[in-house]
């Protein structure tokens, strides 16, 4: 990663900076990273006395290795102590890119993901798509293919991720705070299961159809949205999830879910790239404080999320929002000149996919000021009102 | 723990069928393929699609055949490709990619690139292409998440002229089949048993 300084200061008079001496909270601090684009998104959670939560993965830009193993190794932590659990809220490899390798590193971490992605029928698709295609580029499905496999050949049992169930518990003995910890999914629903269930069928190869690589239409049936109650405090992550119109999915169900933790989060990690399809009111209103500290990672394949009306809106709902990179800052490799002056006479650009890897890092006061909220910016990362810049 | 069956599969096998391993005898030639595709450009043929081919001189110009493979070429085959004289002698790369598209727009295709030249993770390079910079035929196969190669550098012909070219070659791969299917379904049995839940 590369590492800038910078000052700026917030309207709520909190100092933000990024430095190059990066070091591990204190076993009493929570911490909650938000890493990104690298080739996905990827949330590292410090629940207290050296317990680590991976939500996601995303490997460096700059690297190619796993975004979160690069992190805590830059913190002087060992990957395999320190991760208890693992979250998979995606199963593309446009997701969850590294998590094979996330997974390979930390031996001691439980691995969490939706009860559907154990499905045979899932399971075969995987394997088929996965089969050799004689090409560099990814199957679509090689992450989680390989997950499969590592679990097989560890014996390793996997949890499941569906509404509102505990995947995780950290006793306040052992938080190094005082706080018991409790990680959540708050989905999917079982409307959302099925309706995985059925874009699955219309996925699974036919015999005499050309192998191809597997690209998924619509939106992310099974995003896991989960809820992190520390103490006082709370974070919720709000994966890929979209709103419907169906009230038995998306974000409604879990606004209205009887069974959810109550309370409300001081910090959110904005769903699908702060985009307006993800956008719940309610959630903002009954699930979030005011003006928490929302943050998000830019999308640009194809489409750009947030778009400016998107900033708009997020930026009338919290002065405290963070994304990990600004959005169309995107480096070109140096190639030969034949090959730029090719490229130049068929209007081509060849760039990054993704912008510089850059992290947005929220660390509290520890005991005693809990909810005292120190952020730093890292990389690329910028406030909501620097994304056009 | 049952160990998942390991899938053992040649160039020609894939392409073509097993039983074309057979019928042309280049079985043995299989691994030299796969050796020169990564260093040479040429397009990935099946033997079927050369003997369709050999009459379409614009598909077939920049064929480069091992002469390995051609000598095992059945003889009335390896004739017709013989009298084809390829008009490109060889080709040198000066870039290659490996992609598929993510996106087909109005006027352009959106796609992701793995640098093959340069090294570097897949799929970690994206560009847009404008239609108009592709073929008719090419263009029509370009859908969305199709896979295809695009290599730029310089060509050389028989009269020793040297050209700077461009070309995307659409991977014409093979398809599923019932083996294929087959071996995923036991596979994922294989998985699936072995994913107790917690």
């Amino acid at each position: 990663m590369i590492w800038r300084k910078h000052r700026r200061r917030l309207q709520s008079s909190q100092v933000v900076f990024s430095g190059n001496k990066v070091t591990a909270p204190h076993p009493d601090q929570v911490e909650i990273t938000l890493i990104g684009p690298g080739y996905g998104e990827c949330a590292v959670v410090h629940l207290g006395n050296g317990s680590w939560v991976v939500i996601d993965s995303c490997i460096d830009s700059e690297t190619g290795k796993p975004a979160a193993v690069d992190y805590l190794e830059s913190l002087g932590l060992s990957p395999e102590q320190a991760v208890v659990e693992i979250i998979a809220t995606h199963w593309h490899d446009d997701h969850i890119r590294g998590m094979a390798d996330l997974l390979s590193h930390c031996q001691n971490a439980k691995f969490c993901m939706s009860t559907a992605l154990g499905k045979k029928e899932f399971i075969a698709m995987v394997s088929a798509y996965d089969q050799q295609l004689f090409t560099r580029a990814t199957s679509g499905v090689r992450e989680i293919h390989r997950v499969f496999e590592i679990l097989s050949r560890r014996g390793q049992h996997p949890r499941h991720a569906v509404a509102s169930r505990s995947v995780y518990f950290l006793q306040a003995s052992q938080s190094g705070h005082g706080e018991a910890c409790t990680v959540t999914t708050l989905s999917p629903s079982d409307a959302q299961i099925e309706k995985f269930y059925n874009e699955i069928s219309a996925l699974m190869p036919e015999v005499k159809k050309t192998k191809q690589r597997c690209t998924p239409q619509g939106p992310n049936h099974l995003a896991v949205v989960i809820w992190i109650a520390i103490g006082p405090v709370a974070l919720l992550l709000g994966s890929d999830l979209e709103e419907t119109i169906n009230p038995d999915t998306g974000w409604s169900v879990i606004v209205n879910s009887r069974t959810r933790p109550q309370g409300r989060a001081s910090v959110i990690k904005v769903p699908h790239h702060g985009s307006s399809t993800a956008h719940n009111a309610d959630v903002w209103e009954q699930m979030l404080i005011p003006a928490p500290f929302a943050l998000l990672t830019p999308f640009s394949r194809g489409k750009v999320l947030p778009d400016s009306l998107d900033v708009e809106r997020l930026s009338t709902l919290t002065p405290n929002g963070f994304a990990t990179a600004k959005v169309g800052k995107k480096k070109s490799k140096r190639r030969p000149r034949a090959v730029e002056k090719t490229l130049r006479e068929a209007d081509i650009t060849i760039r990054q996919a993704e912008p510089p890897t850059g992290f947005v890092r929220l660390r509290n006061g520890g005991v005693g000021n809990f909810s005292d909220w120190a952020v730093e910016l890292n990389g690329g990362a910028c406030q909501f009102s620097e994304l056009y810049t | 723990m049952p160990e998942i069956k390991a899938r053992k599969l040649t160039e020609i096998e894939t392409r073509t069928g097993p039983e074309s391993r057979t019928s042309f005898g280049v079985a043995s030639s299989a691994d030299l393929w796969k050796e020169h595709y990564d260093k040479t450009f040429f397009e990935k043929k099946t033997i079927e699609t050369l003997a369709e081919e050999t009459d379409d001189k614009e598909k077939y110009d920049t064929l480069n055949i091992p002469d390995c493979i051609e000598q095992s070429l059945p003889y009335d085959l390896a004739e017709k490709l013989r009298s084809r004289a390829p008009y490109v002698v060889s080709f040198y790369p000066l870039q290659e990619w490996d992609g598929f598209v993510v996106k087909v727009g109005k006027d352009s295709l959106t796609v992701r690139l793995t640098d093959l030249t340069n090294g570097g993770g897949a799929d970690m390079e994206e560009a847009e292409i404008p239609l108009d910079e592709l073929d008719d035929d090419t263009r029509s196969q370009l859908t969305k998440g199709q896979l295809f190669r695009w290599a730029i550098g310089y060509e050389r012909s028989r009269s020793g002229q040297k050209t700077r070219i461009s070309r995307i070659i659409v991977r014409r791969l093979p398809t599923w089949t019932k083996d294929d299917l087959a071996q995923a379904q036991e596979e994922a049995a294989i998985l699936s048993s072995s994913l107790q839940w917690e």
